[in-house]
């Protein structure tokens, strides 16, 4: 038991010990005489009217209205209810009994009864309704922590989170590894088993696991760009799909913007992880073009990705990235005819990180007015692409602040994004539901233990990504292998 | 009077001459030095920041550690502090050698003088005297107990928590209580207890870095303390730590080792304490630093003519200092007239290079923010706070250009550290009114006024040696005086003419009453070499400067055949000019 492990079984103690204390509360107020009071209550995060999984951890948060007390009845479809009483507005469910509400109402509503005490009176607020979605999101969160920095960065980590109650590991951390940074955690079709993340500077490589072996590679070689980065699994799990580019970043002086990433130059290219190949065609690495954001079609047959045309990159707001797609052939490994799927320069926006629903019918990708780096872009949205019919339309999921890296759950009932909402700095993860006729539901965001946890942390989620089971990997059982020298890939231009 | 009392008394007035001795040394030399220590973190009353330090052996110290070191906001109360700690360091050390009968009265002093070596240093802070009280503090207790049973228990119950607690300061504690049962126990089995400890000791930051902690193998030895470039006041704290050790041990081998009250024992400690003395000044001691934190302190007041009476008085040419002089001599008007009367290095002087590290985008990002430059001084304070994690400086900046720019989100986020402390609640509460009712802002001078600087057209922040973004700066606001002046101070100490005649038209436009001096000497020379005439309409050079110009030119000529000699002739009268500065710079040094 890790003492991270240790302390939270602490937490978990003294708020079974507070639980105590407030059922005991309740038990002794009896019912409430209260007056109806058709006003809406609010409460950070906001769990009003959501979509959520029957698996996820409790959503405790805090009424922002003032008042004597607090009361908050969460009553199930079946008759069944959990109340919780508060005198400073923080709303903190008990674990087991949360858990069993929402796995008696799969499929059902559930509804939040707010009781405020104001002047000695309570005050019945309006109900929220809240629908438990049949299907279960994947377990794990898997993410990068951290500060929304500029160029400094001090302690990072990729961490993982079990959505089913609060607890959160690292998988790797800095302060093991001379604290250098590290990066694009990947993972074949949500599998814990066949992942990848890469390090930097000192101890640079990328660690791949596969069947419970890491191995550490460079996929720099002397043809390519740099070491590949922005991966992108292979349904398959042989083949990687990596950007390869050299990078910029430049800071705004008007309020309203911040940063811009841009690429100078950037290709694309195939990692074999079975031969630790490198695999290139001009095609995915056209000098005329910058590539970027690859992303596998769920049958594996087609490579989709970003690409705008050549611009002195100081001209970034020139830069607009079009969606492409590519066929591959993963038996004769060679590429195919070329397609436009989003002609997106041509209407004055840009498209980056396209993202496939498993069912292969849905793609979600963000929309900008330039460049690829979306997570400092305000206007950045998440729409939908109908792959079928081609219609692109939005989810009302966003908001007037950014929206950007996301990505589905193995079941495509669940997709995970980043958001900057909250404060326009630090990105957090949201959940949204899909449901079978394709419509986002109201997003919610990560629930912590702490309702006011968000307010005190300031490091960003980076990168979330669902997975299936918990990756078998810590940062004891990887510095073995940080201080070892990086395997050299080879590389292979083909057609 | 027995001679016992005399010795009480000599005694007693001596530890209290030592105790003055420190008080003085912390208060009065080395006072900002400690008060930057404040400056460096955040204590917050919170629970989240609480536990935070737990992911570490030693966690707790640190957390307790900030907790006093927020006290540091005034070098008195900073030097009271420190100089009462080293006191119940002193009372505790002294309890574990009388327990151990071993009469040296003056030997804890020896500790205290190595940990005022460390604590002279900025890297490694308050936390071996934090650390070294709280182990001796629990070493008297485990002395106090009697039997040896309890106590052997009490020991080996204590060895685990204390580290998680306080890391390495764990192993001086154990040490200590080994050496204790080896010296004291009457019991046969002490060896034993003394084996058990030992292997308790040294399988726990084993065991820990395998179950508990994700940390190297190297921070589960040293931590909380870690090594810098300058590794040496870590092994002064070091020193410190483990004497107390070898004292107890000296006393287990000279069972009857006693220290006779004598003129010897009293010249040879004297001679001691001098020599440690001598080694604080000369290897610890850092006049400059303190001198450096001083200038520091008084900008973040605003005390500008301050800062220019310290920086007058500054020994050497530190590129901070320059910088702070720059920009005080800006804010009391005087740049453009004094600008050479203070050492001056090139543009270097005027603003700090970026670099990632924990000194310059700490202290760099002041200028941005004067000039009103609101994204890059947010940016260089966001850097600093990651560079140097949460401080009360960083924290504030990014409030107030998070107010300055509109994003009231963002600034709540920062006011809500600032209210979780003692001594910034007050600051985050008349932040947090501007944010609630953004009409105030108009009301307070400097942010009203620096938010109308802020740029409104975008470009790219830039950074180069001959500029920080001034003509996009004035392209946005004419008006902003400030990027003109450092704009053309730029021009000045980088010798560039060119760029300082196209942009002496701007003097109208920013409503100025005459030519300030160094502009006319610059005028002087431009036009001697040029033969343009670039006086902008309306103005014109004094005659006192004209004057001081013909004075200048005879001195030369008086001299051209040797430039050695023209530096010492002119420095004296005219080294405070644009002419000698022009001339002489690079002879100069």
């Amino acid at each position: 038991m890790s003492f991270i492990e240790s302390y939270d079984m602490l937490k978990q103690l003294k708020n079974y010990f507070l639980i105590s204390i407030i059922l005991l509360a309740i038990g002794c107020s009896g019912k409430l005489n209260y007056k109806d009071f058709s006003k809406d209550v609010t409460c950070f995060p906001d769990y009003q009217n959501v979509a959520i999984p029957s698996n996820i951890a409790p959503l405790n948060f805090t009424i922002r209205d003032t008042a004597q007390q607090y009361k908050v009845v969460l009553k199930g479809s079946l008759g069944k209810e959990i109340s919780v009483k508060s005198d400073d507005g923080r709303i903190i469910f008990p674990v087991s009994k949360w858990k069993a509400l929402l796995k008696e109402n799969r499929g059902k509503e559930i509804v939040f009864e707010f009781y405020l005490k104001q002047k000695g009176e309570w005050l019945k607020y309006n109900s929220a309704r809240n629908f438990v979605a049949a299907e279960d999101i994947d377990p794990y969160l898997v993410y990068r922590l951290i500060e929304p920095g500029y160029e400094t960065w001090n302690k990072m980590g990729i961490y993982q989170r079990n959505l089913e109650n609060f607890d959160e590991t690292p998988v790797m951390i800095n302060e093991m590894s001379d604290g250098n940074c590290m990066n694009c955690h990947s993972f074949c079709k949500n599998s814990s088993d066949r992942m990848l993340f890469h390090m930097r500077a000192q101890n640079g490589g990328t660690y791949i696991l596969t069947d419970g072996k890491v191995s550490k590679v460079d996929t720099k070689t002397d043809s390519t760009l740099s070491a590949g980065v922005y991966p992108a699994w292979h349904p398959g799990g042989r083949f990687v799909a990596f950007l390869v580019n050299r990078i910029v970043q430049s800071f705004h002086a008007i309020e309203k913007r911040k940063i811009e990433v841009i690429d100078t130059l950037s290709d694309l290219m195939i990692y074999d992880t079975k031969l630790n190949k490198v695999l290139t065609s001009a095609s995915i690495a056209s000098p005329a073009r910058y590539e970027t954001f690859p992303v596998w079609s769920p049958d594996g047959s087609s490579l989709y990705f970003c690409s705008a045309g050549f611009q002195n990159y100081r001209n970034f707001e020139d830069i607009k990235y079009d969606l492409l797609k590519i066929n591959f052939d993963t038996v004769a490994v060679k590429f195919g005819a070329t397609d436009t799927v989003i002609a997106a320069a041509r209407n004055g926006f840009s498209v980056s990180f396209p993202r496939i629903s498993p069912d292969g019918k849905t793609l979600m990708f963000c929309k900008t007015a330039y460049g690829n780096f979306t997570i400092w872009h305000d206007d950045s949205d998440i729409y939908a692409l109908d792959l079928a019919t081609s219609r692109m339309y939005m989810p009302e999921i966003n908001s007037n602040r950014s929206e950007s890296y996301h990505n589905w759950s193995s079941s495509g009932r669940w997709m995970v994004f980043s958001s900057r909402r909250i404060d326009g700095l630090y990105t957090r993860p949201y959940f949204t539901y899909i449901d079978k006729e394709g419509k986002a539901h109201k997003p919610f965001l990560l629930p912590q233990k702490d309702p006011d946890f968000y307010m005190d942390f300031v490091k960003s989620y980076n990168v979330p990504e669902l997975v299936k089971a918990k990756v078998d990997l810590d940062p004891r059982k990887l510095e073995k292998i940080v201080k070892t020298e990086a395997v050299k890939s080879s590389f292979e231009r083909i057609f | 009077m027995t001679f016992t009392n005399t010795r009480r008394l000599t005694a007693n007035l001596l530890t209290g001459l030592f105790f003055l001795f420190y008080f003085i040394y912390f208060s009065i030399l080395n006072g900002y030095h400690l008060m930057f220590f404040e400056q460096d973190q955040l204590f917050r009353f919170n629970w989240h920041y609480f536990f935070s330090f737990f992911d570490k052996p030693g966690g707790f110290l640190v957390w307790l550690n900030a907790f006093f070191v927020q006290f540091f906001v005034h070098p008195w109360v900073a030097a009271a502090v420190v100089t009462l700690f080293a006191f119940i360091i002193f009372i505790s050390i002294r309890r574990i050698l009388r327990f151990h009968h071993f009469d040296g009265y003056f030997f804890p002093f020896i500790p205290l003088m190595f940990l005022a070596m460390s604590l002279s240093s900025q890297s490694v802070g308050f936390i071996p005297s934090t650390g070294m009280l709280v182990i001796l503090l629990v070493v008297n207790g485990y002395i106090a107990v009697k039997n040896n049973k309890v106590r052997f228990v009490l020991g080996l119950l204590l060895i685990v928590p204390l580290y998680m607690l306080t890391g390495i300061f764990a192993f001086a504690f154990a040490l200590m209580i080994i050496l204790t049962e080896i010296a004291k126990s009457p019991q046969r089995d002490r060896f034993i207890f003394a084996a058990a400890y030992l292997v308790l000791m040294a399988l726990t930051p084993v065991l820990m870095r395998y179950f508990v902690y994700f940390i190297t193998a190297e921070n589960a030895v040293v931590a909380p303390l870690e090594f810098p470039d300058n590794p040496a006041p870590v092994y002064y704290s070091f020193i410190a730590l483990f004497f107390v050790p070898v004292l107890i041990l000296a006393s287990a081998f000279f069972k009857k080792l006693q220290f006779s009250w004598n003129f010897k024992y009293i010249i040879t400690t004297g001679i001691l304490f001098v020599a440690l003395v001598f080694a604080l000044f000369r290897f610890s001691y850092d006049s400059r630093n303190n001198k450096l934190q001083e200038i520091d302190y008084q900008v973040q007041k605003s005390n500008w003519e301050e800062v220019l009476k310290l920086a007058g008085k500054y020994p050497g040419r530190n590129q901070l200092v320059l910088y702070y002089t720059n920009l005080a001599l800006y804010q009391t008007g005087r740049m453009s007239d004094q600008l050479f009367y203070y050492p001056q290095s090139g543009s270097k002087g005027l603003w700090l290079e970026w670099k990632r590290n924990e000194i310059n985008p700490y202290y760099g990002g002041e200028i941005f923010y004067h000039l009103g430059f609101s994204n890059e001084a947010f940016r260089w304070a966001f850097e600093a706070m990651e560079a140097k994690g949460m401080n009360p400086r960083s924290l504030k900046r990014l409030a107030v250009t998070a107010i300055m720019n509109g994003q009231y989100d963002i600034a709540l986020k920062y006011t809500r550290f600032l209210k979780q402390t003692l001594f910034y609640k007050k600051q985050a509460g008349y932040y947090e009114k501007l944010i609630n009712n953004p009409e105030l802002i108009e009301d307070d001078p400097e942010i009203a006024a620096l938010k109308q600087l802020i740029p409104q057209k975008d470009f790219i922040s830039f950074m180069s040696q001959d500029d920080i973004g001034f003509y996009p700066l004035l392209e946005n606001h004419p008006k902003n005086r400030m990027a003109f002046e450092y704009m053309m101070a730029s021009f000045l100490l980088n010798k560039n003419l060119n760029g300082f005649a196209a942009n002496l038209y701007r003097l109208k436009e920013l409503g100025y009453s005459r030519i300030p001096v160094h502009f006319e000497e610059a005028i002087i020379i431009f036009t001697g070499v040029t033969k343009k005439d670039i006086v902008p309409e309306g103005f014109s050079i004094s005659p006192a400067t004209q004057q001081r110009f013909h004075t200048y030119a005879e001195i030369l000529n008086m001299y051209s055949d040797n430039m050695n000699m023209a530096v010492k002739a002119l420095g004296r009268d005219f080294g405070n000019t644009f002419w000698f500065y022009m001339q002489f710079n690079n002879l100069e040094k």
